[in-house]
């Protein structure tokens, strides 16, 4: 039972490191008129590696519908932004 | 007369085609998807959108699968369902679909916060997933 209740304290702990990890965060994008960023935080785009669309949740009272671009800024960094349809705002899932 | 069962489903990922409601689109809908990805050994399933008055033809996602350029991603919700299984050729089963879901809406008392969902399990053999 000691044993066990540990291993769940530890998958708890490492559940809120990975949470806090992965959590997005708002973000300043610029974007062109088509709706493909040209700046994050400041900081100019390079290229669009990939973009996509996740529409999910369709069927309850909070949906969520999200366009993602994968991106590599002129520093060399990459970085995913997505924008949020139901709030209008940019956010970073990693980097910038 | 359509045997009905009850099943349990896991929540699925898939990509999907969005079009409206109607069959034409649907058609369209199913042709665009079958050349976007592989046919062999994928799951296929529908799910109609009542509220936004659209149909979303899915393919389910596997692990290792990549993004199919053109393609929404999300998933279809598991949880309880009453199953009818369809057997029978195409076009002629594909009007069975209506129908089948009429009856199974007479027997049980739909979830009406899910959708109800195809799932083509075989080219000649359909689920029927209303959800309860």
């Amino acid at each position: 039972m000691v044993a066990r209740a540990g291993e769940s304290r530890a998958a708890r702990t490492e559940g809120r490191v990975v949470a806090r990890f992965n959590a997005p965060r708002a973000a300043r994008v610029e974007a062109d008129p088509n709706g493909r960023p040209l700046e994050v935080n400041h900081r100019a785009v390079a290229l669009v590696r990939e973009e996509w669309r996740v529409v999910d949740r369709w069927w309850t009272e909070d949906p969520v519908s999200r366009g993602y671009f994968e991106l590599v800024l002129e520093s060399g960094e990459n970085t995913v932004v997505f924008h949020d349809g139901a709030s209008g705002g940019w956010y970073t899932q990693r980097g910038a | 007369m359509n045997e009905f069962s009850e099943v349990e489903r896991d929540e699925i990922a898939v990509q999907f085609i969005r079009v409206p409601d109607g069959l034409e689109h649907i058609r369209r809908a199913w042709f665009e998807l079958e050349v976007a990805v592989a046919l062999r050994g994928r799951h296929f399933y529908g799910a109609f959108d009542p509220v936004a008055d659209d149909y979303r033809a899915c393919v389910e996602v596997r692990e290792g699968d990549r993004r199919v350029p053109g393609l929404e991603s999300g998933t279809l919700p598991g949880g309880r369902f009453l199953r009818a299984r369809l057997r029978g050729y195409p076009p002629g089963v594909y009007e069975r679909i209506g129908p089948t879901f009429d009856e199974l809406t007479k027997e049980a008392k739909p979830d009406q916060s899910r959708p109800s969902l195809e799932y083509y399990r075989r080219h000649d053999e359909i689920d029927l997933l209303l959800p309860i």
